[in-house]
């Protein structure tokens, strides 16, 4: 379903130093599954996520998502495949802080203008799943860390994509919102969706739902288990 | 429609009701009738002469359209001299 | 069908972006307004001028003949009347009498104007358009009828009877009677006028019986004014004749001695404007575009941004142009131009009505609208679509 043929990703950090972020990496995904992508910061791992939600291309290579080549899409198509298809949850979350906890929820679906009942019924639905509903009127910033990740997997949630990505979740928690989470990802699991989280969180690399772990190191794919 | 929306969106009517409004306000007040027309016409037809009262501070712009070119420099002895730099700083106020 | 033309959540999220930096376009809106305000006062106050001159242009004298010596208007000999009359296509030629006084007592500068005699004729055109008059007294030699703000001038300078004593050139006193006031309609036409007989004008500013201040001809062809005009100059040369459509011309170019005034207010707002616009256009804040990264990597096209920065610039500029000219219209034609009209008026003493007439102009508000709304929503657009358009991973690290 999801399938990465040698990609290459160069950043030019100015004209003399380039950075090889990935090199010829090769890899293939199927629908459903849970993968963990392990390696430490600057491996490269936060790369792979970019390119599969098309939020960078890559220098080389092709990236295959649902038999469509992703890699050269003009910025709109780019825009409306992750509208469609990509719930991204951000290192730093990336909410909009002076927004309230509903209207960031609903960012996603606001350029598709949909119908009221139906967005409020989405919306009620995210909430209650994630167990954001009785704050849904206050404001991002004066949320905890926990409660403002929560918000941030119920926005990547709200338009029902079928991949899920997770850069490096737990970053920032600690070890009893870091168990929350994995809670929360098990329920996502049985969902069928295809969840790819970045890592280096050793709290991932023993859990039983988790179909794939692979390593990064350097730009180039180490060893993988399962 | 949020609250803000709808605010913003009254506030728009109210504007535009304002504006329109005053327009028909103003234009059943302020316009110049049919009379103070003929009144005005007829006053210019006794009297002759063009422009305006509203600059009678130097003779030259009173009838601006009949003025020479060197009126600048025509003027009564007891007035001091107007030259247009004295709009931005007044002349001193001292006649008598 | 119309919510599906226009998004509300988009609207809705325009509306939020705004207030989230409510004191900068507070800032904004205040700065917009009062230049849109500015701006469009002005002009009000020069059409609504404009449109004053212009209803009584077709009434003033077809030709007018002035004698120029040593580059100053000078009186001349009645009998050129005689000469103009015997030009082909000239129907009358009327030796005019009249002039400037200056009342120094109060600093102000009156027109007086001669009539041949109060007849018959003018009694009609008197009852429209002067106020409290006695007919009988206007008949008698010794009075005029003046202005209102010649009127006030007069109690100014402690006259308070119903007459006025000028000084002619010898020194001497010449006593006038106040028939009656030109009524308050025609304030902006009549306020500094003074209309008594020919002899009495002649006293007043020693002209003698066979000199005149100016000549007005009739033409029975009005597209023969222009040839007429250049025989007159032909015949005398030291003559300056000035025809209707001069005056006509000189009417467009109303504002010419004074537009330093409006140039330099032109200018400060255009800079004004302008420094905004850049200070827009010269790129977003960190956190700006952070949050164009943020839409764009949750599913927002770039024309889904860029439609909501439209709506964020326009909400602003539009609401600044409305508050500013429904706030022009109030300022000009409700409330007379405080503090504006004095650059119209200047320092004259005889201050007359600034009540003007109310032209309702579609280009000005259009001129307005285009030179403001488009170029602020265009200064808000660009720089966002610099942003947008930049690889979104790039924005968001």
């Amino acid at each position: 379903m999801i399938k990465l043929e040698n990609v290459t990703k160069i950043y030019e950090i100015n004209k003399e130093h380039c950075v090889t972020a990935l090199e010829n990496i090769n890899l293939e995904f199927k629908e459903g599954e849970l993968i963990v992508l392990k390696g430490a910061s600057g491996s490269g791992k936060s790369t792979i996520l970019s390119l599969i939600a098309a939020l960078s291309k890559p220098t080389s290579g092709e990236v295959i998502v649902d038999n469509n080549r992703i890699s050269k899409l003009p910025d709109n198509f780019a825009a409306l495949y992750r509208r469609k298809n990509i719930g991204f949850i951000f290192q730093k979350y990336n909410l909009i802080p002076t927004l309230s906890v509903k209207d960031n929820i609903l960012l996603p679906l606001v350029p598709t203008n949909p119908d009221e009942k139906e967005a409020l019924e989405k919306l009620n639905q995210v909430m209650e799943k994630f167990d954001i509903s009785h704050k849904q009127n206050i404001i991002v910033r004066n949320l905890s860390g926990g409660e403002q990740q929560r918000v941030a997997i119920a926005r990547a949630h709200i338009n029902d994509p079928k991949i899920i990505i997770a850069d490096e979740p737990t970053a920032n928690l600690d070890e009893k919102l870091s168990l929350n989470f994995i809670e929360i990802l098990k329920k996502l699991k049985q969902s069928n969706k295809t969840i790819i989280v970045a890592t280096h969180d050793p709290l991932f690399f023993n859990l039983d739902f988790v179909d794939k772990i692979i390593e990064i190191k350097n730009g180039t794919i180490g060893d993988s288990d399962k | 429609m949020n609250k803000k929306t709808t605010y913003l969106f009254y506030t728009i009517i109210s504007l535009f009701t304002l504006f329109f409004i005053q327009i028909i306000y103003l234009y059943s007040t302020k316009a110049i009738t049919k009379e103070i027309k003929e009144a005005k016409v007829e006053f210019v037809q006794l009297v002759q002469l063009p422009d305006l009262a509203i600059s009678t501070e130097a003779t030259y712009i009173r009838h601006r359209s009949l003025a020479d070119i060197f009126s600048i420099y025509k003027d009564d002895g007891s007035l001091r001299e107007y030259f247009p730099s004295t709009f931005t700083y007044s002349h001193s106020q001292g006649y008598k | 069908m119309i919510k599906e033309k226009i998004n509300l959540y988009l609207i809705q999220y325009a509306i939020n972006a705004i207030l989230r930096q409510k004191s900068k376009n507070f800032f904004i809106l205040n700065i917009f307004i009062l230049l849109t305000f500015l701006l469009t006062s002005i002009f009000f106050i020069s059409n609504s001028i404009k449109y004053e001159l212009n209803s009584t242009v077709e009434a003033l004298p077809q030709i007018t003949v002035q004698k120029i010596k040593a580059g100053k208007s000078y009186d001349m000999d009645t009998s050129v009347v005689d000469n103009i009359l015997t030009i082909t296509g000239v129907t009358d030629a009327v030796a005019r009498v009249w002039g400037y006084y200056y009342f120094e007592n109060v600093g102000v500068n009156f027109t007086i104007v001669g009539l041949d005699t109060y007849e018959n004729q003018y009694k009609k055109s008197f009852e429209n358009i002067v106020k409290k008059f006695d007919i009988n007294e206007l008949s008698e030699n010794s009075s005029m009828i003046v202005g209102q703000g010649v009127y006030e001038s007069f109690k100014k300078g402690y006259y308070l009877q119903n007459y006025f004593n000028f000084i002619k050139p010898d020194g001497s006193i010449k006593k006038l009677a106040i028939a009656g006031t030109f009524n308050s309609d025609i304030q902006l036409e009549s306020n500094d006028v003074i209309i008594m007989s020919k002899e009495n004008v002649r006293e007043i500013f020693d002209i003698n019986e066979d000199k005149t201040t100016d000549i007005v001809v009739k033409v029975a062809n009005p597209e023969e004014i222009d040839t007429i005009a250049q025989k007159i100059k032909l015949m005398y040369p030291d003559t300056r004749v000035v025809t209707s459509e001069d005056f006509k011309v000189s009417y467009q170019n109303i504002f010419n001695y004074k537009s330093g005034i409006f140039l330099t207010i032109f200018i400060i707002s255009l800079f004004t404007f302008f420094m905004i616009i850049y200070d827009k256009s010269s790129g977003l804040s960190s956190e700006e575009k952070r949050e164009i990264g943020i839409l764009k990597a949750i599913g927002w096209t770039i024309d889904d941004v860029l439609k909501e920065k439209f709506y964020e610039s326009f909400i602003i500029s539009f609401l600044a142009y409305m508050i500013g000219i429904i706030s022009a219209f109030a300022f000009v034609y409700l409330f007379q131009a405080p503090l504006l009209r004095e650059v119209f008026v200047g320092y004259s003493e005889l201050k007359t009505t600034f009540e003007l007439p109310f032209v309702f102009n579609f280009q000005t508000l259009f001129l307005v609208f285009f030179l403001s709304v488009p170029v602020y929503i265009a200064a808000t657009i660009i720089p966002s679509w610099r942003t947008a358009t930049l690889e979104t991973d790039e924005v968001i690290r």
